[in-house]
């Protein structure tokens, strides 16, 4: 954790199966930058897929049956359904099976060095619309029997939000989710780079990038197309959008880059992109 | 038999020590929690530095407007408007994203 003479505060960490995280915060307390790290910690132990004890695993084990929840994974499950209905269906969080078919059925470090897997298709042809699977009551869900749920960078994206309502001023990133709270340090916004290397000036706002070029493996990557049920084939290798809060920029550069450019052009700024950028697989295009 | 006071006050404080000894050896080998429990509060906000809150809803009714290329400025029915614009080419981010 560093400390400039402006009094800007910040710490590095990585969490989220290696993701890289960053919490820069401006007049605020060291001790509230590590309440931070310790509850993403925190989040990530109760809600992780790759741990049979977290509360996430146990809700899926229990496929079928109407059980209890917390109220942070109620909260978030709920959240998964609103995101499949901003997104027109392209974030569904009950992609996991389909996830775990295209080879991503450990944490990416374990899957990039896993030898390639020999191609294989979906056991599903798709995935099932959400609302038709998860049922989500207060204190309780139930999820459909042979469904799975992966919050993804949905979740991350919430926790972003939660946290940089903790500051007056502050940016936040998990992952590549990413609020800014606030002027910075220099009361003139935030500045940030894009995915297409332009800088922007942000003020509570939130960043996300997204693509195919951040979890991969050889032979797949994590974005599942829910209409197939496989990797998207797409030809946006990394998106960013600015949204009013890090949630809705995930969901939205996480649908744009299922649908491709073309498509995501003209359906971002309608569905609440104030800005994005591109970079496609041959050339970077410019919003 | 008959016992003196000072004897009394020695049997007193024998025991005294003797239940706050018990008590310790209770309480150090009581099972905890292996990480502080995350319990957000079901709504309202809250100034604890450490408390995960939860708004009514991420979304709300409202869908931001605002195009891929204009002034930047948005808000989406809450009092504090979102803004985004262009920096200068020659500016040095503070933070630079990447793919997740």
């Amino acid at each position: 954790m560093s400390t400039t003479g402006d009094g800007t505060t910040r710490h590095a960490f990585t969490a989220f199966g290696g993701a890289r995280c960053e919490v820069i915060v401006c007049a605020a307390s060291e001790s509230a930058v590590s309440a931070v790290v310790a509850d993403t910690y925190a989040f990530e132990r109760r809600l992780t897929r790759f741990d049979a004890r977290s509360e996430l695993s146990r809700f899926n084990a229990a496929a079928g049956a109407r059980v209890s929840v917390s109220a942070l994974l109620g909260e978030l499950l709920r959240v998964c359904l609103d995101a499949y209905g901003m997104s027109d269906g392209l974030v569904n969080a009950a992609c996991l099976p389909a996830l775990i078919d295209a080879g991503y059925d450990r944490s990416i470090n374990q899957v990039r060095r896993r030898p390639a897997l020999p191609a294989r298709g979906s056991s599903h042809p798709s995935v099932p619309p959400l609302p038709s699977v998860l049922e989500v009551g207060d204190g309780w869900a139930r999820l459909a029997t042979g469904c799975a749920i992966d919050l993804g960078g949905v979740g991350k994206g919430w926790l972003a939000d939660r946290f940089a309502e903790r500051f007056d001023n502050a940016a936040i990133n998990l992952g590549g989710d990413l609020r800014a709270q606030g002027g910075g340090p220099d009361a003139a916004g935030w500045v940030m780079s894009l995915c297409d290397g332009r800088v922007v000036t942000i003020r509570d706002a939130g960043v996300a990038t997204s693509g195919t070029s951040g979890r991969q493996w050889p032979g797949g990557h994590h974005l599942i197309d829910p209409r197939t049920a496989i990797p998207a084939r797409t030809d946006i290798t990394a998106m960013s959008v600015v949204a009013e809060s890090a949630l809705r920029a995930e969901v939205l550069a996480k649908a744009a880059c299922v649908m491709g450019s073309s498509a995501a052009g003209g359906w971002l700024p309608a569905h609440g992109s104030m800005r994005h950028a591109m970079v496609l697989t041959t050339r970077t295009r410019p919003a | 038999m008959t016992l003196s006071t000072r004897a009394l006050k020695a049997f007193s404080g024998m025991g005294a020590v003797a239940l706050c000894g018990v008590s310790g050896v209770l309480v150090a080998t009581d099972p905890k929690p292996a990480a502080a429990p995350l319990r957000p509060p079901v709504s309202g906000s809250s100034s604890s530095a450490s408390a995960l809150v939860i708004p009514p809803s991420c979304f709300g009714s409202g869908v931001a407007t605002g195009g891929g290329a204009g002034s930047g400025a948005t808000a989406t029915g809450g009092s504090i408007a979102s803004s985004v614009v262009e920096a200068p080419a020659s500016t040095q981010p503070l933070i630079s994203t990447y793919v997740s």
